[in-house]
Order: C-alpha cells, then sequence, then structure tokens
C-alpha cells in the first residue's frame, strides 16, 4: 500500500496540473439574463393573406383591403405582389383618401391581368406630409398589372406613384397630425408648420426627421431653427425609453459649441416636437454621442417653457361691433355678443367713425383704428397721433389690419402688380410705407385679402386669379430684418384647394382660419373653420354671409357671420342664429 | 542478499549509496520533493481559481453591457419610422454602429443575422461589426437561443476572427433576441474576447512559476542551512567517535550553548568519559590478568611438573606397592595430565578473555592439515570402530591460518565425532571458493537436538554428563575451538538430530585480508550440501591495499 500513495499523489498532481492549461471554456451555452424584447403591439386589423387559388379580382380586392392595415410596414398588403414590387414600394409615399364606402371602385378589363379601378378621391396625403383636400367629383383612375407567379396571381405593376388607397376611417387610424416647430425670427415663440404622420412605433424618429429636413419653402426667412446643415441622426431612430417616457435624440454633425441660443432653440424644438408623441415626457438630446448640455445643466427637458420658449395663441378678449357710425364693445364668449361697459372694463374705445371709412380694422388696445375708403384707394388711420391718410399706397386696398406690433398692413394693386405694404401705425402720414419684396405677387393675381397670424410670423393671402380660375389661399412666411421688422414675404404655400371662390378668410388661431367661401358642391359661400393642413369644417349655410370672424376664446374657437343685412349671426347647433344687428364685427388685432 | 547484475542494477545501486551517504542530501531532497509537490498543487488550484474568477467577472461583464446594448438596439428598432427593405437594411446598419461600435483597443464585435427558427423571409443581410464573421458564430449558440428566446444566451468558446481565421480566442459570447419591424425575429449577437484576461491569466501563471522556483529555492536553501546546524555536528561526532573507536580516547565534541546539540555533545563526551574510564580500568584489569594468567601459568607449572615427575615414578613403581597404593598411583598419574590438560586450557580460554591471544598465520594446505590431524587420532579412531572418511573438491586447498589452532579445532572435532559417533563413519569435507575454506566433519551417532546445539559450545557444557569421556576432555574444547575459529575471522557452526548425528561445519577465510559480512546460514542437515560452499558476501579488510 505504501508504494501506491506516491504513484496516487503524482496522478492527482497531474491531473490538477492539466487544468491549468487556461481560461475554462463552457461546454455549452447557458442562459443568462432575460431580455423584454418588442413591446406589445395594439390591437390592429388583420386584413386575409393571399388565398391559394384565388383569382386576380380577388388579389386585387384583397391587396386594397390589405391597404387598411399597416401592421409590420403594410406586410399582408405586399403578400398580395410580387416580390420585387413588394420590395420597392413605399405606401405612405402618396396616400390617397376615397370617399365612399367599402365597395372601393369601377373594375374593367379584368381578363388580361390589368384591372383599370376608379375611386371617387377625397383628399390626397403626399409623402411631404402636405394635406389636400378634394371637391368631391374628384376622380382617379388607375391601371393595376397582374401576373401568375409559380401559378398564383400576384400584382406586378402599381400605377405610378401609387401609395395607399384608404378610407376615411382608415385613414384616421394610420394617420395623425403632428406640429414641427420653429422659432420666430423675433422671439422665443413657436411658430408650428403642421404635418401628417403615419401612427406607428417610428413616428418619433419621423417627427425628429422631419425637423431635421431643410425648412419649408413658405417659411424660409420667417423662422429660425436650431438645426444646421449637415445635421442628421446619429442612429437609425429615436427610441423612447418606456421606463422613463424619455425619448433620446442622438444627432450627428457640425458642432455647436458656443452657439448658445442655437443650442437652446435645438433643445426647445425638440422638447416641443417630440412631446406630442404619446408616451414621451421628456427628451434628452445628444450630438456626437455627447449630451447637448443646456444651460441650467439639466440632463433632459420635459417643456420647453423651461428655456422660455412658449406657444402664442393669445385669447380674445374684446370685440367691436359697428352699427352705422357707432362702436360697441361686445364679449365674444357671449353667444348673442353682449355688450361691455367700456369704463367698467378700462378701455376707451372710439366713440364713432365715420361712415367714410369701411373694412375697419382695430389694434388689441382699442385704441388705434384703420379703414378704408369705399373706393378702396385711401387708407385711413385714427389712433393717438389722429388721423392719418394714406393715399399712394395704390388701387384696390384690401381690408388692413392693426397688427400686434403696432404696424398697419395693408394690400393694393400697384398699377398691374400686387404689393403688400406695412406701415407704422404710429409714424405718421411723413413715413416711407414699407413695400414687402414677394416675387410671387406677379400680374396674375389679385390681391384680395391679407391677414397676419396673431404670433405675427405668417400671412394669409387671398388672391383671385385674373385669368377666372379658383381663388387661391396661401399662407407665407413673413421675413423680416435683424431688427424684426417685416421685409419681405417667402414664396407661399396654397391652402384649402377644395374652395373655388373665397370671399375673405382671416386667421383664428395660429393654426386655423376662418374662411367665407365655396366649394363646388356648395351652392353658395358658407362659412368654414379651415385647420392648415387639413380638412375643412364646415359651419352651417349663413344666407347673406358677407363676412366671417373668428375669436379664440377659452371656451375655444368662435365664428360669428356679418350678413349683408347687416345681422351678426352666432353659431347654434348646425345653423346660425341672430341675436344682435351689425354693419361689422372686428376683431382686435386681426 | 544478491547483488543485482547489469548497468541498471549498478545505477539504481549507486543511487542508493548516494542517497544512504547523506543525511544532508536525504533531507534537501525530500524537502525539495515535498516542496515541489505541495507548490505545484497549490499554485494549481489558485490558478484554476483565477482563472475561473476571471471568466465569472467576464461573463457578468458580459453579460450586463450586452442587456443594456440590445435594449437600446430594440428599442432603436421600435423607433424605426422606415419600414422599406433599403431602410431597414440601412437602419439595422445604423443601429448596430450606434449600439455596439467597440473602442480601438476594445475588441467588442456584434452580429445581427436572422434568428434560425424565423419563419419571415430574410428582408435584412446579416449585420457584422467588429473583426469577425457571422458564420463564425458557433451553432449551438444560435440554437440555444431559438430554445430560449425569452432569456440571454451565454457561451464561453473560442472563436476566430476575420483577419486571423487560424487563431481562436476565449471569447464571452452573449445571444438575445431583438425583433425587427417586419423583418421578424432576430438574433444579436455581442461578442467579448477574453484576451485581457488571458492575459492577466498568462502574467499570474508566469508570476506562479517564478515565485514558486524562488519558493522552491528558498525551500531548499533552508532545508540546507537546517540540515548544515543539525549535520556538521553529527558529523563532528562521527569523527569523535571514529576517532575514539581508533583508540584516540581523549577526542571530546565542541560543546556550544545549551541547546538540543550542545546536550547530545555533552551527553556523547560524557559518555567517551565513561567509556575512556572504563576503557582504561578494562586495560588495567586486562594487563592484570595477562599478569596473573603469566604468574599463575609460571608458579603453576613448576610445582606441577615437580607433581608430575614424582607422579611419573611412583607410576614407574606401582609394581613394587600394594595393589591400593599402585591403583592410587595409576589415578594420580592419570589426573596429573588431565590436570595439566586442564591448566593448558583454562590459560587459553583465560586469553582469549583477555584478549590477548595473538593469531599467526601462515600460508597452509588445509586438506594437508585434515589428513595430520586424522592421522594423529589413528589410534582412537581404531578404538572407536569408526571410520573417517576425507572428501575434498580440490586436492590442495591454500589458506592464510595459525596451523597449530586449526589442528586443534580439527582434533577437537574429529575426537567429538569419534566419540559420539557410536561406531558409524566420520566424514570430513573440504571445499573451498576464492575467498572461503569449509571443513565440515560430520557423524552419524548419538547427534544432537536444537536445545543442544545451543549450548554446544558452552564452556564445560555437555551433553550427557554420564557419558565415559574416552579422551579426558575438560569441557572447554568446543569454546576454545570457536574462540580459534573467531580469531581467524571464521565461523563454527553445528546442526544436528538427535539419534542422527551431528555436523560441525567451520568457515575460514582463506586470508586475514579477506572479511566475511555475515554470519552464514544454519548448517545444512543434508550431507549432500557439505561440499557446496555456502553463499556469503565477503569485502576486503581495512586497511588492505
Amino acid at each position: 500500500m505504501r508504494r501506491f500513495s506516491p504513484l496516487a499523489a503524482v496522478v492527482a498532481l497531474v491531473l490538477l496540473l492539466s487544468a491549468c492549461a487556461g481560461l475554462p471554456m463552457y461546454d455549452a451555452p447557458q442562459p443568462g439574463e432575460p431580455v423584454l424584447g418588442a413591446p406589445d403591439q395594439d390591437i390592429q386589423s388583420q386584413p386575409d393573406l393571399p388565398r391559394e387559388g384565388a383569382p386576380a379580382d380577388e388579389i386585387w380586392r384583397g391587396f386594397l383591403l390589405a391597404n387598411g392595415s399597416s401592421t409590420d410596414g403594410y406586410e399582408v398588403a405586399r403578400e398580395y405582389l410580387s416580390d420585387d414590387l413588394a420590395v420597392s414600394w413605399v405606401p405612405t409615399s402618396n396616400v390617397v383618401i376615397r370617399s365612399g364606402d367599402a365597395q372601393v371602385a369601377e373594375i374593367d378589363n379584368i381578363e388580361s391581368g390589368t384591372i383599370e379601378a376608379t375611386i371617387t378621391v377625397d383628399s390626397v396625403l403626399g409623402g411631404d406630409g402636405n394635406f389636400i383636400e378634394f371637391d368631391g367629383e374628384e376622380t382617379q383612375t388607375e391601371s393595376f398589372t397582374l401576373n401568375q407567379i409559380a401559378g398564383e396571381w400576384r400584382i406586378t405593376e402599381l400605377p405610378d406613384g401609387f401609395g395607399l388607397w384608404l378610407s376615411e376611417t382608415e385613414f384616421d387610424r394610420q394617420f395623425r397630425k403632428a406640429e414641427i416647430s420653429y422659432v420666430s425670427a423675433t422671439e422665443d415663440i413657436f411658430v408650428s408648420d403642421s404635418r401628417w404622420f403615419p401612427r406607428a412605433d417610428g413616428f418619433s424618429t419621423a417627427l425628429a426627421r422631419a425637423l431635421l429636413e431643410p425648412t419649408p419653402a413658405y417659411l424660409d426667412g420667417a423662422v429660425r431653427t436650431g438645426v444646421v446643415e449637415g445635421m442628421d441622426l446619429a442612429a437609425g431612430g429615436v427610441p423612447i425609453d418606456v421606463a422613463t417616457s424619455t425619448a433620446t435624440v442622438n444627432l450627428r454633425g457640425p458642432g455647436l459649441a458656443d452657439d448658445e441660443d442655437r443650442v437652446r432653440m435645438l433643445w426647445a424644438q425638440f422638447t416641443q416636437t417630440l412631446t406630442q408623441v404619446g408616451g414621451v415626457d421628456q427628451v434628452v438630446l445628444q450630438l456626437n454621442g455627447q449630451p447637448l448640455e443646456l444651460p441650467e445643466g439639466q440632463e433632459a427637458l420635459d417643456s420647453a417653457a423651461a428655456l422660455g420658449f412658449e406657444t402664442l395663441d393669445p385669447l380674445d378678449e374684446y370685440g367691436l361691433v359697428r352699427n352705422g357710425t357707432s362702436l360697441a364693445l361686445v364679449n365674444p364668449d357671449d353667444h348673442a355678443l353682449a355688450e361691455m361697459d367700456p369704463e367698467v372694463e378700462g378701455i376707451e374705445i372710439p366713440a364713432s367713425v365715420s361712415q367714410k371709412w369701411e373694412a375697419l380694422a382695430v389694434d388689441e388696445s382699442l385704441s388705434t383704428l384703420a379703414g378704408v375708403d369705399e373706393d378702396r384707394e385711401t387708407l385711413w388711420l385714427r389712433g393717438d397721433n389722429g388721423a392719418q391718410q394714406f393715399g399712394n399706397l395704390g388701387t384696390s386696398l384690401t381690408d388692413p389690419q392693426l397688427v400686434g406690433d403696432g404696424t398697419v398692413w395693408i394690400g393694393a394693386a400697384r398699377g398691374s402688380t400686387p404689393a403688400v405694404w406695412v406701415l407704422d401705425a404710429d409714424a405718421g402720414e411723413d413715413q416711407e410705407p414699407t413695400r414687402l419684396e414677394a416675387e410671387w405677387l406677379t400680374p396674375d393675381l389679385e390681391l384680395h385679402q391679407l391677414s397676419v397670424s396673431p404670433d405675427g410670423s405668417r400671412v394669409a393671402v387671398l388672391n383671385h386669379p385674373t385669368d377666372g380660375g379658383a381663388d387661391e389661399i396661401g399662407i407665407a412666411g413673413i421675413v423680416r430684418n435683424a431688427d424684426g421688422e417685416p421685409i419681405g414675404l417667402a414664396p407661399p404655400r396654397r391652402e384649402f384647394a377644395v374652395f373655388e371662390t373665397v370671399d375673405n378668410a382671416s386667421w383664428a388661431t395660429d393654426e386655423s382660419l376662418v374662411v367665407l367661401g365655396k366649394r363646388a358642391e356648395d351652392t353658395d359661400v358658407r362659412p368654414f373653420v379651415a385647420p392648415l393642413n387639413d380638412r375643412l369644417e364646415p359651419l352651417g349655410e349663413a344666407p347673406s354671409a358677407q363676412t366671417v370672424q373668428g375669436f379664440l376664446t377659452e371656451a375655444g374657437l368662435q365664428a360669428f357671420v356679418v350678413t349683408t343685412d347687416g345681422t351678426v349671426l352666432t353659431r347654434e347647433g348646425a345653423g346660425w342664429q341672430s341675436y344682435r344687428e351689425g354693419d361689422d364685427l372686428v376683431v382686435p388685432g386681426k | 542478499m544478491a547483488v543485482k547484475d547489469g548497468r541498471f542494477g549498478r545505477a539504481l545501486a549507486g543511487v542508493r549509496r548516494w542517497w544512504r551517504s547523506s543525511l544532508r542530501v536525504r533531507v534537501i531532497t525530500s524537502t525539495l520533493v515535498v516542496g515541489v509537490f505541495l507548490t505545484s498543487a497549490i499554485g494549481a488550484v489558485l490558478y484554476q481559481r483565477i482563472a475561473e474568477g476571471l471568466v465569472v467577472q467576464a461573463v457578468n461583464n458580459a453579460q450586463a453591457d450586452a442587456a443594456s446594448r440590445v435594449q437600446r438596439a430594440q428599442d432603436l428598432f421600435n423607433s424605426t419610422d422606415r419600414l422599406d427593405n433599403l431602410s431597414l437594411s440601412s437602419a439595422a446598419v445604423e443601429n448596430i454602429t450606434d449600439v455596439a461600435p467597440g473602442g480601438a483597443g476594445d475588441g467588442r464585435s456584434v452580429v445581427l443575422a436572422r434568428a434560425i427558427d424565423s419563419d419571415r423571409d430574410t428582408l435584412i443581410a446579416p449585420v457584422v461589426g467588429g473583426d469577425i464573421t457571422a458564420p463564425a458564430v458557433p451553432i449551438e449558440l444560435r440554437e440555444a437561443l431559438a430554445a430560449g428566446q425569452d432569456a440571454q444566451q451565454v457561451y464561453v468558446h473560442p472563436i476566430a476572427s476575420r483577419s486571423e481565421p487560424d487563431v481562436e480566442v476565449p471569447s464571452v459570447m452573449v445571444a438575445s433576441r431583438v425583433s425587427i419591424p417586419r423583418a421578424g425575429p432576430y438574433d444579436m449577437i455581442l461578442i467579448y474576447p477574453m484576451g485581457r484576461e488571458q492575459a492577466i491569466l498568462d502574467l499570474v501563471s508566469r508570476w506562479f512559476l517564478v515565485g514558486g522556483f524562488l519558493l522552491l529555492m528558498l525551500i531548499g536553501g533552508v532545508a540546507w542551512l537546517a540540515t548544515r546546524l543539525v549535520t556538521e555536528p553529527v558529523g563532528q561526532a562521527a569523527a569523535v567517535s571514529t576517532d575514539l573507536a581508533r583508540g584516540d580516547l581523549d577526542q571530546r565534541l565542541p560543546v556550544r550553548g545549551t541547546d538540543e546539540l550542545a546536550q547530545l555533545g555533552l551527553a556523547f563526551n560524557t559518555m567517551a568519559d565513561n567509556l575512556q574510564q572504563q576503557i582504561v580500568q578494562l586495560e588495567h584489569l586486562s594487563s592484570l590478568q595477562q599478569r596473573f594468567v603469566s604468574d599463575v601459568s609460571h608458579e603453576l607449572r613448576t610445582p606441577l611438573t615437580t607433581i608430575r615427575m614424582a607422579g611419573e615414578m611412583l607410576h614407574l613403581s606401582r609394581g613394587d606397592f600394594s595393589a591400593p597404593v599402585a591403583r592410587s598411583a595409576e589415578l594420580l598419574y592419570g589426573e596429573l595430565d588431565r590436570f595439566e590438560a586442564l591448566l593448558t586450557e583454562l590459560l587459553e580460554i583465560s586469553r582469549y578473555d583477555s584478549g590477548t591471544s595473538t593469531l599467526v598465520a601462515e600460508e597452509a594446505d588445509a586438506v594437508a592439515l585434515v589428513h595430520e590431524v586424522v592421522d594423529a587420532v589413528e589410534l582412537l579412531t581404531r578404538q572407536s570402530g569408526s571410520e573417517v572418511r576425507i572428501s575434498s573438491t580440490q586436492s590442495h586447498i591454500s589458506v592464510e591460518v595459525d596451523d597449530r589452532r586449526i589442528a586443534r579445532i580439527l582434533r577437537n572435532l574429529i575426537v567429538n565425532a569419534l566419540e559420539h559417533g557410536e561406531g558409524r563413519p566420520v566424514d570430513v569435507r573440504l571445499c573451498a571458493t576464492d575467498e572461503l575454506v569449509v571443513i565440515s566433519v560430520r557423524d552419524r551417532g548419538v547427534g544432537l537436538n536444537p536445545a543442544e546445539a545451543e549450548h554446544v559450545f558452552e564452556r564445560f557444557w555437555r551433553a550427557d554428563p554420564a557419558r565415559a569421556r574416552t579422551t579426558g576432555g575438560t569441557g572447554l574444547g568446543l569454546s576454545i575451538a570457536r574462540e580459534d575459529a573467531r580469531l581467524h575471522g571464521g565461523y563454527l557452526q553445528v546442526s544436528g538430530l538427535k539419534d542422527q548425528g551431528a555436523c560441525f561445519r567451520l568457515i575460514l577465510p582463506r586470508s586475514q585480508d579477506i572479511v566475511i559480512d555475515d554470519e552464514p546460514a544454519a548448517v545444512p542437515v543434508d550431507e549432500s550440501q557439505d561440499l557446496i560452499p555456502p553463499q556469503l558476501t565477503t569485502t576486503a579488510a581495512e586497511g588492505v591495499l
């Protein structure tokens, strides 16, 4: 036995030393930490996949039905396409909203593998996020090509630019409007550009991308942005941490080390824009992998107000009703526009105004009046400096507007070319009015009305084309110089192309107008609330309507119609009711 | 004990001799062997613990890192707004680049590939970040992930890089499942090479080896020092002991301090003192005894000679005496012979006891010597009726002996054999080797039992006191014979069986230069062995060139 003990010890030592060959490896994979994985999907529609042996028209109808499900990037709809087409098809490039029910269209020429279909188009959402509404008579006929692939019919060719054909319901389920926030040229207030985005998990990313794109042409020069050329998303998206409701924007591009103002604007814009996304309460901003420092040293921002930025949407507390020469202070919050005692309100209002002057405008302080003569060739102002007249602005003067920055805006026909004038309400008759640069104001346009937005960043321009075409409403940004003085107008974006005739259009809120107009389907002009880049909201028909005014009160947007009969109509349900008389209703500052 | 022949045997013997020759060698060697064993075992255990710890640490770090990166990647995929194939692929590349960039020295890699159990079409080609290829990921890891998607799958395994496909580096691989819109389930595998851990381990093992070697050197040095502290005094003691043995009785050990070695030295010196004292005393006694023997010899012989002469006279004149007186004269004469023989043998024994016997060894022929002795006892041989047979393997066996003493031994053995042989033949056999001469005398008479064989060489011992003594023995013959044998450096042994006879064997070295190492085995009872010399080892006597 003694002989075996050393041997056993040597064997044991050899075995022990043999395990010293390096880092120990695993024989097989071992489970580790749990993985949270993708979030649960919301309830979504699940259209049927292509049925085996289905005929061509069933495939085509199935494809259109599948347009209604955006799950996994319209994965089911792609099953109805050939492989190549499924890869190249971009559904959101052009969304056509059809009117009518589920029965989509007429189908022709089905035998040859080509299906021609016609739909009635209600509106279209372009790939740029712009919404265009059409009158009810717009139709669209498209041709789809189907072929048999491995014995099954599949769509092999879509119409040029085909994106989606959706019903209104499907569209509302798949898309939503959101505001891309820019900053006013003169103040730290937001100017929004409304666009439409798919309601998908990539919403935050889509918003961020939209903000990083160049400023829209119609706002170019009228707004500021913290985004620098060359700035882009570093990662493929903007992830949202569900636990902390934080969206993290990781940018790459030129540094902003010394430009504190730009950094502030960037933070404010991204915060204002991204907090629209459900589940996002705060935003974290990084540039080139490093946190972008805030002035106060915070790591995240939950509100742009913390940096002093705000959305301006002032409430309209008063209105002025004109009866003949007298003016009355009225409460726009009251359905009957009840009169208010100026003394009680601590306001001085002009006692009366001459019948000579029409298209009255009043400033927000109710101390300065403006109007034009019945020939629309002279602008009249009455304020602290007394009455002033300006007869050299041109002809066919538009209704003047006394804007909150103390300026008077008025359009005119200068020879054959329209002109937009800006005057200082207090500078007196000797001042040199400023003619705004606007190359797009060409002789083929007749400037009918101007309306400056409540935030002073944009102007709604109502043009009547001289060739007899449909009246046009355009929104143009106001280009200002370093001192904040308006110097020009950016090229406008056409809105509300559905109108054939527009009698007047003015701002109600920063994001909507009130319009008295007529669409193809209307018998006469009628009032509308017109949200920018959105569908019109028709208000009830108002016979003899002359103008429509919109007040923003605590109760929301209140629209009133002034008729040619000298009454002021208040909206009641789907119709209008007259509660008082009046020749004109003036919204201070608008 | 047999000596093994062959080179290996000689080498082994050499090693054994070397091993036995020095306590220090044994202690240092044993200490080093145990030290090697222990340091190796401890080093191996520590190495394994460190290696396991490094791997555990690397795995924990990798899991935590991978968890946060995968979650970030999933969040990015969840927020993707572009779902066409090209954009998904771009997003995948951008996401992977953002999630797992890996610094220059980081070495971390990432692979994003369609899950092996996915039922979706492949919309995104595998995305790879870092120095790795997608096929290098072990399939068992992908399979494990397919089987357990709700958790990470961790695999520590060597993996080859793209730049060096033949070199596999131990790496921690953490695989997780991510879900990409439209594309479905994908595997995201993060690979963390353990190059740094391996380098740490290599460093540890190098320093373990260096440290172990230094430790062994230290252990050996300490052992050497410790043994030196012990073996030096022991060596001194051995040297002093040798001097003492050589007769230099004044040698003593130096004693320093009061430790155990000093105590040993003191005890040794005390022992040496006592021994010296006793030896001096014995020497004195011996010289006294010598003088006594000499005096007695001289003083007793003189009257004995006179008495003998008178006794001879009386014996010669016994015819003139009356019968009783004549008888007395005969008795007197016989006893005087016996008395003289006894006196002679007593003196001889006395010389042995006092250590003053001297050996005068000369070259002689053993065979001739045997013949002379047998011839000298011819009369007794005839009287006993036995036959003395002499046999020898050689006709002439030269041996360096004191022939007087050897003759005395032989005479004693042969006479005893004739006396106890009961008339049966007595064999005297001689055989020899280069180193030994063996003479055995075997009778077939009354024999001896083993108890009697033990006593047979004692003084005055008789197996049967009543037995008639035909040759007038004194009871000292075998004692003297054995002392004579010892004086030659030989052995005298006996064996026998009761009533079957006895065999006395005399073994002598052929020269006084030869020393028989060990006492021979017992005399074989079988007489056929009488002519076969026993296997004995011999050595040269010290001081012989």
